[in-house]
């Protein structure tokens, strides 16, 4: 085979790739940029640039409150189980005891708990500690994911520290809270920040748990407020309103991607390949 | 950490657990009482000697949404392994741009589900959608498909959107498995004249098998429990309906809380049941290669 | 400024018996080499000292005082490891006053010093760079000079060079040497595997295997006058030929130096030349016996066997060393 025709095959796979990729993001773009009738024609490239979705969406209803509901959520879970898990994973990389492997593996395999299997229980128990139809519900439910993870990346992460910097540590007289705020804490950055970031994903798009333990409209995380826009009836879905918060919710994550992409990608392969 | 753990994961299970044996409903969960197996299985008799089962296990619905879960699964964990082979081997490969499209792979990952269920809902609309539009501009179809809504198709649509949004993160997976391939044994192939596919297969795939096993389990796990894709674009739909979407409309929309639970007590012995099945596979054949 | 006295020490990882009763002591200023190969216990002895591991029985005393519960800072002692463990996210100069920051010296008092410290060591101008980028050498003396600018009363290295390549390892070693004399008073316990470093550096030697110190001595008591068979073996490059006896009771120990070449026929043993191995200033001759045993023979290099010669093989009388069964000397 001729090596313009490999060579040009190759780039026609990449395209295909990237164009597969983006483009449901980039439709709902231009379709959000499109005001009144002009969304019912199909359009492939943009044609027109209206910010009247995005008014709509912003100025009517609770979607901006809504939004701060799903930062404030997120936040709550990346401080609350980054703080839980590195004391834990202190304990699990540098504590040997028995049973410490099966214990590990007992918490990963909760994050790949069907969450469903837990809901009913979790709705009983968030009733009853009066946090129903409150954020802190989410915050605290979210741990189910969250921790699991968190607390097995950072231990991986811990055992790859050498000893010998926390025994120098030990040597030049620095106190155990000394060692994990002055060296074990700036050391860790790089994986605070993924497991950070991946947290904040997941607690950003989660749908079940938002969706089952808000009951009104103002306390509703954005993918559950999403999800349930919705016209008069069948035929008026404002699609270009949807299309728009889409958008709104999107663009940071997107964004925390393209930033965080080598961040993101180490993470997520740690947290899998050395399981 | 573990008390929080344990607060969140094992006795919200175990309670779960408990629900499915008694006949709780959403406004009394405080005084349920015990009803053993009824909501799994129960003899009705009409007292003339004629009666009938009822309960969970002789529940057509159930038994329907169980096959839909395995079949969702099954085919999108499988596409989404080939997909993903195909965009990590290209994203392995060194070219200009690289970054520009390992960033874009990750942009269906990132995208809430519930989000991208309604960007596709609108390119999959009957009318408007672009799906239709480009389709029949290129003469596949001749009519347009309501995609989310026709019992033909709502499967296909579904299985369309996990695959794009998943594809990513098996590629990831497999990425990371492939840069663990040392370079110089491409070099020593070479040198040997072996012809890159049979160095493919011979070589590279055996080396990154074990990644993709992990990846497998991974996704397959992740696919048995999908719910809010499924809810959010194909919403009370006998042919997409999977078992967290059924257990979740018992629990809450149909006021059957002890059924829904019964219902989740049974997903969460199924998914166990394959997941130990596909460890076991996963083992004996990782064992094999050792 | 240290005297350090080991008494019937010994250290268990759970059941595991790892230093059995080891006694020891190190006179002020005394620079000790523990040397043994791995698995032999000195890199535990050393951490046993330093105060990173707990003490199972016995008693360590730091100029007479018991230093069993004592914390490392209590007893004095600054550490160079194997890795140099310099804190990665602080620069050079950080690294070299973290340890500073307890011992009741001024700002600008610490300052000087460490820039006293920085400039005798020859890392004055990495002061604000991080470890990450400095070299394996510099890298190596930021360690040290971590470790001297705390003044410590036990200055302790655990296999310092073996991270370097074989030329910065001399160097190094040779400055080591001279750390040592400029101070005098400070006592130093280095442990390493490679017998070249402990010969070179060591006022005293402790070789160790199993647990055991299996003897403790000059680097020339040790070379000449080995106790047994395992510290001879492990003392001197290349190592001493052990040849077994007739009688396969006892056996004799030559070390590869103080064997001479002459005519088949006569010397204590032939053999048949298997290989030579020229090394410019001396060669080195492998002769197999016809007990399958392989001697080695040490040569200048006017030396005119070539392979398959016969040769015999005459040992220096007074250098010939005697082992019994047990490997002990008789």
């Amino acid at each position: 085979m001729p090596i313009w025709i490999k060579r040009t095959s190759f780039y026609a796979l990449v395209a295909v790739i990237f164009v597969l990729s983006v483009f449901p993001f980039y439709y709902a773009v231009v379709t959000s940029f499109k005001s009144g009738q002009a969304i019912f024609n199909v359009d492939y490239w943009p044609t027109s640039f209206s910010l009247d979705n995005y008014f709509t969406v912003l100025t009517q209803g609770v979607f901006g409150q809504q939004i701060l509901n799903s930062i404030m959520v997120a936040t709550g879970v990346v401080l609350i189980s980054l703080a839980l898990a590195v004391g834990a994973s202190y304990a699990l990389s540098r504590i040997a005891f028995r049973g410490k492997t099966l214990m590990l593996f007992t918490i990963l395999s909760v994050s790949m708990f069907p969450q469903i299997a837990v809901l009913a229980g979790l709705f009983e128990l968030i009733r009853s500690m009066g946090i129903y139809n409150s954020l802190w519900s989410l915050v605290f439910s979210y741990m189910i994911f969250t921790l699991p993870f968190t607390v097995w990346v950072l231990t991986t992460f811990m055992k790859a520290l050498p000893v010998e910097i926390e025994e120098a540590a030990i040597v030049d007289g620095a106190s155990p809270i000394e060692i994990i705020v002055k060296v074990f804490l700036p050391l860790m950055w790089p994986a605070l920040v993924t497991t950070g970031l991946l947290a904040f994903i997941h607690a950003w798009n989660e749908f079940l748990f938002a969706f089952t333990f808000m009951a009104t409209d103002a306390k509703r995380t954005v993918p559950v407020a999403i999800a349930m826009i919705s016209g008069g009836s069948e035929f008026e879905v404002p699609w270009g309103n949807i299309m728009a918060a889409s958008v709104v919710v999107t663009v940071p994550l997107i964004a925390l991607v393209l930033i965080f992409q080598r961040k993101i990608v180490a993470g997520l392969t740690a947290g899998a390949v050395k399981g | 950490m573990l008390l929080v753990l344990a607060a969140v994961a094992a006795y919200p299970l175990f309670r779960t657990f408990y629900f499915g044996f008694t006949d709780a409903s959403l406004d009394m969960l405080d005084s349920v009482n015990w009803v053993g197996f009824r909501n799994y299985l129960e003899w009705v008799d009409y007292g003339d000697g004629e009666g009938e089962f009822f309960g969970l296990l002789v529940d057509e619905v159930w038994w329907q949404s169980v096959w839909n879960t395995l079949y969702f699964s099954f085919v999108s964990v499988s596409f989404e392994t080939f997909f993903g082979l195909i965009v990590a081997l290209v994203l392995n490969a060194n070219f200009a741009g690289r970054g520009i499209v390992r960033a874009a792979v990750l942009i269906p990952w990132a995208i809430p589900t519930t989000v991208s269920a309604k960007m596709w809902a609108w390119m999959m609309h009957d009318q408007f959608g672009i799906l239709n539009d480009l389709l029949m501009k290129l003469h596949v179809i001749s009519e347009p498909i309501a995609w989310t809504a026709s019992s033909d198709t709502a499967m296909l649509a579904v299985l369309m959107v996990d695959i794009w949004k998943t594809t990513p993160f098996m590629a990831l997976l497999i990425l990371a498995g492939l840069q663990m391939v040392p370079r110089d044994i491409y070099e020593a192939a070479k040198i040997d004249g072996v012809h890159p596919v049979k160095v493919f297969f011979k070589v590279t795939l055996p080396i990154i098998r074990p990644a993709i096993v992990v990846a497998i389990i991974f996704r397959a796990l992740d696919a048995m429990r999908v719910f809010d894709l499924i809810y959010v674009l194909t919403p009370a739909n006998d042919d997409t309906r999977t078992m967290s979407v059924f257990a979740r409309e018992y629990l809450f929309d149909f006021d059957k809380f002890a059924y829904g639970s019964a219902a989740s007590t049974l997903l969460f012995l199924i998914i166990g049941g394959v997941t130990i099945t596909i460890f076991a596979m996963g083992k004996t054949n990782v064992g094999r290669e050792n | 400024m240290a005297e350090l006295q080991l008494e019937n020490i010994s250290k268990n990882f759970g059941s595991i018996k790892v230093i059995h009763d080891v006694s020891l002591a190190v006179q002020q200023g005394e620079f000790v080499v523990f040397v043994g190969p791995s698995g032999s216990g000195k890199s535990t002895m050393l951490r046993l000292i330093a105060g990173l591991e707990d003490i199972s029985s016995g008693t360590l005393k730091i100029d007479g005082q018991v230093a069993n519960d004592l914390t490392p800072v209590q007893r004095g002692i600054a550490m160079v490891f194997q890795s140099y463990a310099l804190y990665p996210h602080m620069n050079v100069y950080d690294n070299m006053a973290f340890g500073l920051r307890r011992h009741n010296m001024s700002k600008t008092e610490a300052d000087a010093h460490i820039r006293d410290t920085a400039r005798s060591l020859d890392i004055e101008q990495y002061l604000d760079r991080l470890p990450r980028q400095l070299s394996g050498g510099q890298r190596q003396r930021v360690a040290i000079g971590r470790a001297i600018v705390r003044q410590p009363k036990l200055f302790l290295f655990d296999e310092p060079l073996s991270n370097l390549d074989a030329a910065l390892r001399v160097n190094t070693r040779l400055e080591i040497a001279k750390l040592h004399e400029r101070m005098p008073d400070t006592t130093m316990i280095y442990v390493t595997h490679d017998q070249i470093e402990a010969m070179t550096l060591a006022d005293r030697i402790v070789v160790m295997n199993h647990g055991n110190i299996e003897q403790v001595g000059t680097p020339m008591e040790l070379y000449h006058n080995p106790v047994n068979q395992f510290v001879a073996e492990f003392i001197g490059s290349p190592k001493m030929n052990i040849i077994q006896d007739e009688n396969a009771v006892e056996k004799t120990g030559i070390r590869p130096e103080h064997i001479e070449l002459v005519a088949d026929g006569q010397g204590q043993w032939r053999g048949k030349v298997e290989a030579i191995e020229e090394l410019g200033a001396e060669t080195l001759v492998f002769v197999r016996l016809p007990t399958e045993e392989l001697v080695l023979v040490r040569v200048g290099d006017d030396q005119s066997v070539t392979r398959n010669d016969m040769v015999g093989l005459a040992p220096i009388e007074d250098k010939i060393l005697r082992f019994n069964r047990d490997g002990g000397r008789c």
